[in-house]
């Protein structure tokens, strides 16, 4: 029987497997998006055709049968005319042949051609090889799953913190000026509590569809989380609102906001008609000095 | 679709049967909830043409939820298979898997496509009929109501404009409160 140390050891060496596996099952379910310009994707289809033995005058004779451009001029130099072609024809090819898993688009940018391709982890390979110094392959990196649910569920919260305020004050200043500055903060304050909320129920669905999945053994579909996390976003956001119409929560807040200004106007009118008395008239000031020197009294003694 | 992968060795059939127990009674409750939006507007529509109130809130939002329960029923038999696996001890076959991914998968999708499809459409649909009963939108309506999804429909356009209802919505009266006061108005 092996002895405690020994389970210990193993136990962690299968975890440290585990976690190696987790790690490569994640980054083989992230889609990449890349954008390379013709020179760029002439050296990734180069890369392809010498992974598959092909001579370097086969591949020179096949690419200049495919775009009538010669390899080294696509290398040196490129125009926009011969970029466009480059991209349109090899990406077509790349495509036919399988290289690109998912799918490429030619697209033209301040007067220069790229191609926009997404892919798995066979195009990421042969992307990331180091010998063609990619200038700048990778424009997104696309997450998803519970991290794309997380974030936009984030944005979504920050959106709320940034549009309740915007509009309600865009109304109160230029629309409704007779509405009261209290009932502009208390609409603002249960906007931002309810997106809070909202967005809170549905990151914690997002969070908790995955885990309870792979507590049954399920593998669950991307889409599950986020769909019934926006979902749920939507119904607390709608009975949160239910809820404060019928409570009159906003109001209330608008009412106690209200009030609490009339204190503090009523409490500084105080202190000032107080100080008003104590330093500006001359009963008040010995009134002060009676006190200061622990006499007592009050008004008009 | 990007799925996750999960070794058998997770496999928890307590923590799946509680989770698959939360999940589905959480889908019912978002099923009721859904259905008593719905009703609610129905009702409150209802009795507002009926009643010829001069002045009510169409709730434009709440249509969202004529598609909703099609997303909770794919949470609530996700939650029933979880339960399933708890009940049972052991994880089902891999094709299982997938055709509950597929079936969850394709509520989910079409419901909150539905969702927002269908509100677009029930909210033009309700407008017709709202029309059709001699009603007229007020434009606007967030600046009257402070609310979001409000829209507001009169039978006097003036009603829109008058100082003394928009007084009353800017302080938070209800709208019964509200037709009440219009009627003493012009009985």
């Amino acid at each position: 029987m092996p002895s405690p140390r020994m389970r210990r050891a193993r136990e962690l060496v299968q975890e440290r497997q585990l976690r190696t596996d987790l790690k490569e099952q994640l980054v083989s379910n992230r889609p990449d998006i890349h954008v390379l310009n013709a020179r760029e994707l002439t050296g990734v289809w180069v890369n392809i055709q010498k992974s598959k033995n092909v001579s370097e005058e086969d591949i020179a004779a096949t690419f200049r049968e495919l775009t009538e451009f010669s390899l080294d001029m696509v290398r040196d130099h490129t125009g926009t005319v011969s970029s466009a072609i480059v991209l349109s024809k090899l990406g077509a090819d790349m495509h036919r042949s399988g290289s690109i898993f998912g799918t490429y688009k030619v697209i033209q940018k301040e007067g220069k051609h790229f191609i926009v391709l997404s892919g798995y982890a066979g195009l990421r390979k042969h992307l990331n090889a180091p010998v063609y110094g990619l200038s700048n392959p990778k424009v997104v990196r696309m997450g998803v799953g519970i991290s794309a649910a997380n974030a936009a569920l984030k944005s979504g919260a920050a959106l709320t913190l940034v549009l309740s305020p915007t509009i309600r004050t865009l109304e109160w200043l230029f629309v409704d000026q007779k509405k009261t500055l209290e009932s502009v903060l208390a609409h603002i304050a249960t906007d931002i509590v309810k997106g809070f909320v909202a967005a809170g129920a549905a990151y914690f669905i997002g969070g908790m569809l995955p885990a309870v999945a792979s507590m049954a053994g399920f593998a669950i579909t991307a889409v599950i989380p986020v769909g019934v996390g926006i979902a749920v976003a939507i119904a607390a956001g709608f009975a949160l609102n239910e809820l404060d119409e019928r409570y009159q929560i906003t109001e209330k807040l608008t009412e106690a906001l209200v009030d609490c200004r009339k204190d503090w106007v009523i409490a500084t009118e105080k202190v000032s008609r107080d100080l008003h008395y104590y330093f500006d008239t001359p009963q008040g000031n010995l009134e002060f000095i009676r006190r200061f020197m622990g006499a007592g009294g009050g008004y008009g003694y | 679709m990007a799925t996750s992968q999960v070794a058998s060795d997770g496999l928890n059939p307590k923590g799946a049967l509680v989770g698959g127990l939360g999940f589905a009674a959480l889908a019912l409750i978002l099923v009721a909830v859904s259905i008593w939006f719905v009703s609610l507007i129905h009702g409150d529509y209802g009795e507002a043409l009926e009643s010829r109130d001069p002045i009510f809130l169409e709730k434009t939002g709440y249509t969202l939820f004529y598609f909703a329960p099609l997303v909770f029923t794919g949470l609530l038999i996700f939650g029933l298979a979880c339960m399933a696996v708890g009940i049972r001890g052991k994880p089902y076959p891999k094709a299982i898997s997938d055709r509950l991914n597929r079936t969850v998968g394709s509520l989910v999708l079409v419901g909150l496509l539905g969702m927002f499809a269908g509100s677009w459409v029930a909210n033009k649909m309700w407008a017709e009929v709202f029309r059709s009963h001699g009603y007229n939108e007020c434009p606007g309506s967030f600046t009257i109501t402070s609310k979001w999804f409000s829209t507001v429909w009169v039978d006097q356009p003036d009603l829109c404009h008058d100082e003394n209802v928009l007084t009353m919505f800017r302080e938070g009266e209800q709208v019964s409160t509200i037709n009440r006061f219009v009627l003493e108005q012009h009985p």
